[in-house]
């Protein structure tokens, strides 16, 4: 279930996390939220975590700094920062790297805000905890930062409280919170879910340029393709618990190799039959049936699909593109920053581990032909025919 | 609408409620036979007079034979120039009666206050950040024990252990002790225990409840996810929002437990406090006396909802000053 | 939790979590819109039946003779009201309980899971079963004294097993004492809560259905209500009318449901703007319809809790009346037993304190049910 690659590159990625399993302990039993997570991101790198609700990558984001509440969670696995497994570090260090190193940057800016301080005050919060400033200075700070997310009258608007300020905004005044401490690394957990389609643009622009600026690497998580499509370098879909396909962004699109991930384009809106939805349910949670995922709704599903465990995630042949006409063999391409082109990203020649592309299905494993994903299925009927 | 508008409206609403308190205390006194009459003209009849005849004169007397109206802007002005009457029970003024019974209920009423605010708040907020554990489960069954014991029955028991039984404190209050000495202190112990028992059991579970409801809230996540420490998100985030509803029951809740329990403390210790003057004002038929007490605690709770009000200016930004 | 009892279908199960909001309570209620079911025309038909009877126990038989001549029963005015409110209470609790066996048993497994509250139900079902038909067994206090037993202990501090719980300064049984003590407070819990319960709920929807002019003036009262110690105004009234348990359960009833109008009121401005009762109204649905139909049931998780913790409110405060002398001193209350035990304190402990455990079992059980019933048919 570890990348393969873990000697070759020339630096350590900013953040590696192998294995993660986050569960929570409920009267109902043992919730496997995440359930064996493995991905990277390098300095500066876009990664995508994306899946439905429940599909775990809330609970992945917010494992990695431990802002799940533990307990009733418990998280093991490794979740490597520079080389330091977080896993392992005390609450006293997470709490230094929280918001210094590490920022989030939460889905509902009509909640994440305190109701009953300055929004002023909140971003200067984060220099007062980190530093050993002047309240004045702290506030300097903040009026700059509020400039900075193109916050109209800056000064005025520090001393405003939450309540009177547009959803857009809020959501400005929580990037800047998490840019006070000068992060590296930014987790934006559906950070525009909440927010008109306009604003949606502006907020998305808005963190690409300052990710250009601070040079952070951003892990963000959205159940939204189009926003996908828009800032990720890289991929990572999850399903239940499990990493379903981890791909570049130009592959995922091009050449989605896992059914789920295939589903999931197929019900995007001007692609495939646009019905919005995937038919079907998530898995229980507590005790998922034995097998693939994904298999319940799996239109491809074979009986072995309903037997032992996940399959593993396997490398996916260049050659197994969706339909006839899309760009088969794209040439591989290192990390690219947010804003690149495909053109550019197609640039660099060197086959890296970014340029990764594995599936969890057994169709990309040994004793199947991935071939046999190629035909024709209406994903609407995919329940009816496989289901159970 | 301004926040200025807002106070001044809070403001004449704690008149109007006033206003209204003591119209219907007339209003029970105007539909109910006059049991102080008829004490009167009963004692009469007893040592040989003519009942009706001393019935009417006692109400000649006091001017109860006027029409209602002149009674009542009568009533009004005398509860308003604070001319509230004379307690023949007392044989002194009301006034005079309730200046000196004050200070005994104040000795245990206010440190019950005190109590019931820093403990409840205390445990309540303690267990709400440590759920779960041994301790969160002895505050919760701390806190079923209080709210559940009735205190009269609580202050007997008591008695009979530390009093009776280990002979550790009195058993009732004695007013003859000096104020400031640690005999006074001594016998309040008891009940200031008993008072605010109740009050510190509501109060945990409600600051329980509500800071595990702001514990799971979206902006404590994000202050932990500014690497704030705990006590930072303890005090600044979850207290300081906590405040708005818990300043509210503050008020209306244990005030309403403490008044109905100082009845029963002063009843069983024996203090000459309010509480017992209202008692003994209710047995012995003295009507202006049972006014005043009855108004007093009234007035305590009008005065108490304009503060709470008051204080949410100063604790809640967003409050709505059109909407209230 | 998961092996003991098979989950026939887990999936209906999870959705009815929701809480009471889960039912359709127009099926529930009754089958058909057209007109009175079958449990709604049962239901007026018993109570007609009860004011049939009322009216036969007080101008035929007046006080010369017992309502049931069997077992000697001479039925009261706050009894004829505990039987209606029984009556009330199996048609629009236990029914619909027993007719939605699927939802009944979801809300039990929720429920079970708190240890202590289902030990409490077990404890609260003897005490109604007892305080209901215990006072036809065991002979009335007053009937019972015998000046010969005086001051017996109870068995376990050397008294005999005739007096198991020992007796008091009169000889009555300390055990009659309390059976009569419970059959207080099942009348003041369950009469109160819901002559209070009813005005609130009503209330509360009614001021955020109609908003504007009503809310306010509701809620100003309300706000009154709330400033006016509920205690005191208790005492003043007792002092005027004299005490009386109808009297003291009816100013409990009335002025004691602005805490659950305020949650009402809240509870249902939120419910209000939901898309079922939108698109009631958008249907044409009157407004006391909407209210009734939609509305209330949907607010019922809230007035439920409300009602369950209500209860033990009002019977702690009629002890503490009746412990200041200010009860009805026709019943025994077991704030007046535990009252009369006080001057033996010393040398009889249990005449105090044995019915002062049972008034703090009870109202501990009733809290322990009220949240753990919260708990699961209202979670948050
Ligand atoms: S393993 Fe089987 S069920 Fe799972 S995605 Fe592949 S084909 Fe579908």
């Amino acid at each position: 279930m570890s990348r393969h690659h873990t000697t070759t590159d020339q630096t350590e990625p900013l953040l590696r996390v192998t294995d993660l399993r986050t569960q929570f302990r409920t009267d109902d039993g043992v919730v496997r939220a995440v359930d064996g997570v493995s991905f990277g991101l390098n300095a500066g790198e876009t990664v995508c975590l994306v899946g439905e609700s429940g599909s775990g990558k809330t609970v992945t984001a917010e494992s990695i700094t431990r802002l799940v509440d533990c307990p009733p969670g418990e998280i093991s696995g490794r979740i490597e920062f520079r080389g330091e497994d977080l896993t392992a570090a005390s609450e006293d260090r997470l709490r230094s790297l929280r918001g210094a190193e590490i920022a989030h940057v939460f889905q509902n800016p009509q909640d994440a805000l305190n109701p009953v301080h300055t929004v002023g005050w909140q971003v200067a919060e984060v220099v007062q905890i980190h530093e050993s400033v002047s309240r004045r200075a702290a506030r300097k700070r903040a009026v700059d930062l509020l400039d900075r997310v193109d916050i109209p009258d800056p000064a005025a608007t520090a001393d405003a409280y939450p309540h009177e300020l547009s959803g857009g905004m809020k959501q400005r005044v929580l990037v800047a919170v998490a840019l006070a401490g000068e992060p590296d690394l930014l987790i934006a957990d559906e950070p525009t879910t909440a927010l008109d389609v306009t604003i949606q643009a502006q907020i998305l622009d808005l963190i690409a340029d300052l990710q250009a600026e601070f040079d952070m690497a951003v892990l963000f998580v959205t159940h939204d393709l189009g926003v996908v499509a828009r800032v990720a370098d890289r991929v990572v879909v999850l399903y239940a618990g499990k990493v379903m396909e981890r791909a570049p962004v130009d592959r995922l699109f091009d050449a989605p190799a896992h059914p789920y991930s295939r589903a999931l384009l197929a019900c995007l809106p001007g692609r495939g039959e646009s019905n919005g939805a995937i038919p079907g349910n998530l898995p229980d949670a507590t005790d998922p049936p034995p097998g693939c995922r994904f298999a319940s709704r799996c239109p491809f599903a074979v009986e072995d699909c309903h037997e032992g465990d996940h399959p593993p995630l396997a490398p996916v042949a260049e050659d197994t593109d969706v339909e006839a006409g899309a760009t088969v063999g794209d040439p591989p391409a290192g990390s690219a920053p947010l804003a690149a082109s495909s053109a550019e990203r197609s640039a660099s020649p060197d086959a890296g581990p970014d340029r990764e592309h594995v599936a969890a299905c057994l169709f990309h494993g040994e004793d199947y032909d991935a071939a046999h994903l190629d035909r024709e299925v209406a994903w609407s009927a995919a329940e009816g025919d496989h289901g159970e | 609408m301004g926040m200025k508008w807002y106070v001044v409206r809070r403001v004449a609403w704690a008149v109007v409620a006033t206003y209204l308190a003591v119209s219907l205390t007339f209003g029970l006194l105007m539909v109910t036979p006059n049991a102080g009459a008829d004490v009167a003209a009963a004692q009469a009849a007893a040592s040989g007079q003519d009942y009706d005849a001393v019935r009417e004169r006692y109400l000649e007397r006091r001017g109860l034979d006027r029409p209602v109206e002149e009674q009542y802007v009568d009533y009004m002005t005398n509860i308003l120039t604070l001319d509230w009457g004379y307690s023949f029970s007392q044989g002194e003024p009301v006034l005079a009666a309730i200046g000196e019974a004050w200070v005994y209920s104040a000795q245990y009423f206010v440190p019950s206050i005190l109590i019931s605010a820093l403990l409840g708040y205390g445990i309540g907020l303690y267990s709400a950040l440590n759920r779960y554990t041994p301790t969160d489960y002895l505050g919760s069954f701390v806190a079923y024990f209080g709210i559940s014991i009735p205190n009269f029955w609580f202050a007997i028991v008591l008695i009979l252990l530390f009093g009776v039984v280990f002979r550790l404190l009195p058993t009732f209050y004695d007013s003859g002790v000096a104020l400031l000495s640690v005999q006074n202190a001594k016998q309040l112990l008891l009940p200031v225990v008993v008072l605010s028992t109740a009050s510190v059991a509501g109060q945990m579970r409600y600051s329980r409840a509500q800071a595990i409801e702001y514990a799971r809230s979206a902006f404590v996540k994000t202050a932990r996810a500014k690497g704030a420490s705990e006590w930072r998100v303890l005090t600044r985030h979850i207290l300081r929002v906590a405040l708005v509803p818990l300043s509210t029951i503050l008020i209306a809740d244990v005030l309403a437990v403490l008044f109905a329990g100082s009845f029963i403390i002063e009843t069983i210790f024996q203090i000459p406090g309010l509480g017992r003057l209202a008692l003994e004002a209710i047995q012995q038929r003295d009507t202006p006396l049972v006014l005043a007490t009855t108004l007093i605690p009234v007035f305590i709770a009008i005065l108490g909802n304009l503060l709470q009000d008051l204080a949410y200016v100063a604790l809640d930004p967003r409050i709505d000053y059109g909407d209230r | 939790m998961a092996g003991d009892e098979p989950a026939p279908d887990g999936g209906t199960a999870r959705g009815a979590g929701t809480g009471f909001e889960g039912i359709d309570w127009t099926a529930v209620d009754d089958a058909g819109s057209a007109g009175p079911s079958a449990a709604v025309t049962a239901e007026v038909l018993v109570l007609l039946g009860l004011a049939a009877a009322l009216v036969y126990d007080y101008v035929v038989l007046a006080n010369e003779a017992p309502t049931v001549g069997v077992v000697g029963w001479d039925v009261t005015g706050v009894e004829w009201l505990l039987v209606v409110v029984l009556v009330v209470g199996a048609f629009h609790a236990a029914l619909p309980l027993a007719r939605n066996r699927r939802l009944t048993a979801y809300y039990w497994r929720q429920f079970r899971k708190n240890r202590a509250a289902v030990v409490s139900l077990g404890f609260l079902g003897v005490v109604f079963l007892v305080g209901l038909v215990g006072p036809l067994i065991w002979t009335a206090p007053n009937e019972a004294i015998d000046y010969a037993a005086a001051y017996q202990p109870p068995v376990f501090a050397g008294g005999s097993w005739e007096h198991a719980l020992g007796t008091d300064a009169q000889g009555r049984p300390i055990w009659h004492l309390i059976v009569y003590g419970m059959r207080v407070s099942l009348e003041v819990g369950l009469i109160s809560m819901v002559f209070a319960i009813s005005i609130g709920t009503v209330v509360g929807t009614a001021a955020a259905y109609f908003g504007g002019y009503v809310d306010e003036a509701l809620m100003r009262y309300v706000d009154l209500q709330q400033t006016f110690p509920v205690f005191i105004l208790l005492l003043l009234l007792i002092y005027l009318y004299g005490a009386s348990l109808l009297l003291i359960i009816a100013l409990y009833g009335l002025f004691s449901w602005e805490g659950t109008a305020r949650l009402v009121r809240s509870e249902a401005l939120q419910r209000g703007e939901e898309a079922y009762v939108r698109a009631a109204e958008a249907t044409g649905a009157g407004r006391w319809w909407t209210i009734r139909r939609h509305l209330i049931p949907n607010v019922s998780s809230t007035v439920i809790t409300a009602a369950t913790l209500s209860i033990p409110v009002f019977i702690l405060g009629e002890a503490s009346l009746s412990f200041l002398g200010f009860g009805d001193p026709d019943v025994f209350s077991w704030g007046r037993t535990i009252s009369a035990g006080r001057s033996d304190l010393p040398n009889a402990p249990w005449i105090s304190t044995i019915p002062g455990l049972f008034l703090f079992l009870t109202v501990l059980a009733f809290n322990f049910v009220g949240d753990a019933l919260r708990d699961a048919i209202d979670p948050r």
